[in-house]
């Protein structure tokens, strides 16, 4: 007999859900970040399915944990979380290669305390040192890889060069194999033995630069006699560009440029790709391809660069949460898991994962040759360091540069960066300004009284000033502040003009301003000057042909320049674009319209040129229209032609509108920004560097908020001075025009 | 004047305009082919033309982001665009009809600020919103867009062109401040209003830099943010990134052709006032 009556099961599952509920309402949620991984078997889209997988899999065994996953993008995804960071928008979790900046922000947790018996014997050491800053292990390594050195094998066999067996060959031997290839391609366009490209974060061929030894410049004792050696790699790629083994415009190159090259388009023999280069050419673009080592004299190690790997932690007060994230990054990298990377041709870094790779020759070749491979210098500044390289080696290939000064100007610099002091940006971030916080206090104040007046027109007035003075006012006044505040990466400190003497001495800067310049003298007047022949055009002609000239003329002008940019960019494609190839179809040289230094900047012009003034073009027709008849009468009278009648009356009465239209062409001119984003990135070099981009890159890539402060506001100036110029002769505009 | 006399200037203008339209509509036509070719024609080398499909738009769906971002982009746009409009105007009331101490310089204070470029805000705002926690929300992106000094301006010139009889008749029939805001200024700067509209909305849904800072996870992307980061680690994939580019720029032609008039007519008389 049951002391109760039986529990109808309808109760009980309602008991039992409410339960399911309450734990999923005290479930730890953590959120992880990750870049697109490879395709499942029967995935074709969806790249992020296997972490998805992963994610459901790791819920069930932990029902209290819920797992909250935020893709990001291959392209600026790195970029982007580094600002998130900064911002203090950060997940729990991170994929990546070691976050030195955030570990030296204080932003990483060490993971020593959440390795669990045996962890560390089964990681390969080089994973685990990759890892290791200070003798605290960062995160959890999860794969390896690196960049090898491509051939294709079709190529080289016709060209009669006999690949040595074990994959090792001189300086000596490799230029010599190339010059066959050379020979077997008949400098047919476009066709070269060897591609390389340096640029941001492409460690890829720095082997060439590193085969005679030394170290980076501006590390170490740094004695001209270590970059001499750095200076001697670059010189013998010199020698290679001279003897046309390598394309002339190699400096400004981008590795997608020398990925399509060699493997869609088969114009170059060699070149270095990571890893993930095997799979592409199995799947995607099949191809009888060899991995070799980097040239490298007899007895020296071929030093390819190893890119390892993992996921790191954030920190966060709450400990609870700390530790189901560290649970979630350790299993997602366990041995278990590292076997699916497979299908991802990376190395795992546990050694129980086993071999994966048995029997994969390509594979196995390429662990052989990461048996001698190096990483980067283990420092927070390697970005900013890494830039200041790629630069002089790209300057020194173009020949804008003698190789020596380069490197040794690069190791100055370098060295510059190397003594700042320490201290942490993020934390001031969130700290704020005594001006923000005064302002913070005052602005309510003021709101508060203006509401007290009672006054209906000032109430009605307050929301559009609140929200200038918040999102407009206050960050005015802060950027002239911090203008004159060191405040950067690896120094925060107070009251300088030291941004401005930086400023000056930066000479992307000095490059941009020039830029910047010549493209508002270039456009802003061809613009205005088309708008003026095209306004008079479209004005003389008949009603309806009238309206549909001047639609079509300012349809373009909604399109985002972002897209805009995007087919101008594959307009301009080296290998494949539209232009190129025209180009090859009637047997001219191609043009490197981006990656020639030479040509890249010309590009961007023809872009500000080929748009559309259609806002410019409906001013224009406005004014026109206000242009009395009579005026042209008493021409038509004394027999001027057309010409005569637009030059001599039309022209000079629209001189106003004309200035006007140049002023503030010149304002939006001044502030060009996405195009070159997009097209070039500044690159190659610093030949399409422009003042926005940079004031851009200041602050976001290189966290040195000061001197980013004062270029924006040596902007502001540049800007202001302009606009005062409007007030000064183009005031008159609008009256006139009424 | 002649009718031949008058035809042959016609022709040769029209000719002279459409050699400069082929220019500057060339790359969005270019645009437009490369996103319907077959993406296999694409891979060839030398790419091959005229073979056509709807592959490239199908592989751009298929993923689901293309139509998250689409949204951010309408939210953010259909947000800024009613609350500027709507701040825009409550000021510019108050500019136009209100007597009060501190008119004048608080008005030559927002022309000013017409003068303030983006890119000088940008750092110190990206800083205070991040203090605010409000980095990678859409509000980031909202908040600051809420009001514009050019926006009030626009307004404010034209409200002043209401005849002021209109108000104080109201006034006399008991109306406050509001009513005369709501019933006599609002419905009659409706022209003005629309084309404002329309400028905000294009130029919010077109807006980059900004964007680019503040949305940084890929499900607050815009469709522009979007864009610009949608590319495989190596592999261009232009079809793709053609039918990305299409995607994103035809709600605006769409826009332009509904609105056509308005816009050409109200940038006109923008221009004039």
């Amino acid at each position: 007999m049951l002391p109760f009556p039986p529990v109808p099961s309808r109760v009980l599952s309602v008991l039992l859900l409410m339960l399911i509920l309450a734990l999923q309402a005290s479930a730890t949620e953590i959120e992880i970040w990750d870049y697109p991984r490879w395709l499942e078997p029967g995935e074709t889209i969806d790249r992020f399915a296997w972490m998805k997988k992963q994610i459901r899999a790791f819920e069930a065994e932990n029902p209290t944990i819920r797992v909250k996953l935020t893709e990001m993008t291959w392209n600026r995804g790195d970029e982007k979380l580094k600002i998130a960071a900064m911002g203090g928008r950060y997940p729990d979790i991170a994929p990546g290669t070691v976050p030195l900046l955030f570990i030296r922000e204080g932003l990483v947790e060490p993971m020593d305390a959440y390795l669990e018996p045996g962890d560390r014997e089964d990681y390969l050491p080089g994973a685990l040192e990759a890892y290791t800053v200070d003798g605290k292990l960062y995160g959890w390594p999860w794969y390896m890889g690196g960049q090898l050195l491509y051939v294709n094998r079709s190529i080289f066999a016709s060209a009669g060069v006999e690949l040595p067996g074990d994959g090792r060959w001189t300086p000596e031997r490799f230029t010599e194999a190339l010059g066959l290839v050379q020979q077997y391609q008949k400098g047919q366009n476009g066709q070269y033995p060897l591609g390389i490209y340096f640029q941001k974060n492409e460690t890829a061929n720095f082997p060439f630069i590193l085969q005679f030894g030394g170290t980076w410049p501006g590390f170490g004792a740094s004695e001209p006699g270590e970059a001499s050696d750095i200076v001697r790699g670059i010189e013998w790629l010199r020698e290679l560009i001279a003897k046309g083994l390598i394309p002339p415009d190699s400096g400004g190159r981008q590795s997608n440029d020398i990925w399509t090259a060699f493997a869609r388009e088969h114009r170059i023999a060699a070149g270095a790709f990571g890893l993930w280069g095997i799979k592409a050419l199995t799947d995607k673009y099949p191809m009888d391809f060899d991995l070799m080592h980097f040239p490298a004299p007899a007895g020296t190690r071929s030093g390819s660069f190893l890119g390892i790997s993992g996921l790191y932690l954030f920190h966060r007060d709450d400990p609870v949460r700390m530790k189901a994230a560290a649970k979630f990054a350790r299993f997602v990298t366990s041995a278990e898991r590292q076997r699916d990377l497979v299908r991802y041709t990376q190395f795992p870094t546990r050694r129980s994962a086993g071999n994966i790779y048995a029997g994969n020759a390509h594979m196995t070749r390429a662990w052989e040759i990461l048996q001698e491979g190096r990483t980067v210098p283990s420092d927070p500044r390697w970005p900013q360091i890494d830039e200041e390289i790629e630069q002089a080696v790209q300057n020194a290939l173009l020949g804008k540069q003698a190789p020596s000064a380069a490197i040794n100007a690069a190791g100055e610099r370098v060295r510059a960066l190397m003594q700042r002091a320490q201290g942490s940006v993020c934390e001031d971030i969130r700290g704020g300004s005594w001006f923000g916080k005064a302002f913070l206090w005052l602005f309510p104040l003021v709101i508060a009284a203006a509401l007290a007046a009672r006054q209906a027109h000032m109430i009605m007035l307050m929301p559009a000033i609140t929200v200038l003075g918040l999102f407009l006012a206050y960050p005015l006044i802060d950027a002239i502040l911090l203008a004159f505040r060191d405040y950067r990466l690896g120094e925060v400190g107070g009251f300088t003009f030291g941004n401005f003497t930086r400023v000056l001495e930066d000479a992307r800067f000095m490059k941009a301003c020039w830029n910047t310049t010549i493209y508002t003298l270039v456009t802003v007047s061809v613009n205005t000057g088309t708008a003026l022949i095209a306004a008079s055009l479209i004005h003389a002609l008949p009603g309806r042909l009238k309206s549909l000239y001047r639609a079509l003329y300012y349809l373009p002008g909604v399109a985002s320049v972002v897209v805009v940019a995007m087919v101008w960019r594959w307009l301009f494609n080296t290998e494949v674009g539209l232009f190129n190839t025209i180009l090859r179809a009637i047997g001219l040289p191609t043009v490197g319209w981006l990656t020639d230094p030479d040509v890249a900047f010309a590009s961007i012009l023809l872009t500000g040129v080929l748009r559309s003034p259609g806002g410019a073009i409906l001013i224009y027709l406005a004014a026109l229209g206000n242009i009395p008849k009579s005026l042209y009468e008493a021409a038509d009278l004394e027999g001027a032609t057309p010409i005569q009648r637009w030059w001599h009356i039309t022209v000079p009465l629209l001189r106003h509108t004309t200035m006007f239209l140049l002023i503030t062409g010149a304002i939006d001119a001044l502030q060009v920004f996405a195009q070159v984003l997009m097209l070039t990135d500044g690159g190659p070099g610093m030949s399409t560097e422009v003042i926005v981009h940079r004031v851009y890159t200041a602050a976001f890539r290189d966290f040195d908020f000061g001197l980013s402060s004062a270029m924006a506001l040596l902007l502001f100036i540049g800007i202001l001075t302009v606009t005062v110029l409007q007030r000064r002769f183009g005031g008159k505009t609008e009256m006139e025009l009424a | 004047m002649t009718s031949g006399r008058r035809m042959t200037p016609t022709l040769l203008s029209t000719g002279v305009l459409t050699v400069g339209l082929v220019l500057t509509l060339g790359p969005l036509a270019w645009m437009l082919v490369t996103a319907f070719t077959d993406p296999a024609a694409l891979e060839q080398s030398p790419p091959r033309y005229g073979i056509w499909s709807l592959e490239n738009f199908r592989l751009l769906l298929s993923g689901g982001r293309m139509f998250r971002w689409t949204l951010n982009s309408l939210v953010i746009s259909a947000v800024i665009t009613a609350g500027q409009l709507l701040f825009n105007a409550l000021a510019a009331f108050s500019f136009s009809v209100g007597r009060f101490r501190g008119r004048e310089l608080l008005f030559w204070l927002v022309l000013a600020a017409m003068m303030v470029p983006g890119q000088i805000v940008m750092l110190p705002l990206f800083l205070f919103l991040a203090r605010w926690g409000l980095i990678d929300s859409l509000w980031a992106v909202i908040l600051p867009s809420l009001a514009a000094p050019f926006g009030i301006f626009m307004i404010r010139q034209y409200m002043d062109s209401i005849p002021r009889q209109l108000q104080e008749a109201a006034r006399m029939d008991g109306a406050g401040e509001y009513e005369v805001f709501r019933h006599i200024y609002l419905p009659l700067s409706a022209p003005i209003m629309a084309t404002s509209g329309i400028f905000i909305f294009i130029a919010q849904w077109n807006s980059f830099l900004w964007p680019l800072i503040t949305l940084n996870s890929e499900a607050s992307y815009t469709l522009p943010v979007g864009l610009a980061t949608m590319q495989d680690q190596q592999i261009m994939d232009y079809g793709l990134l053609m039918a990305g580019a299409t995607f994103a720029a035809l709600p605006m032609v769409l826009v332009f052709m509904l609105f056509s008039k308005h816009l050409l007519e109200g940038m006109r008389s923008g221009a004039v006032q």
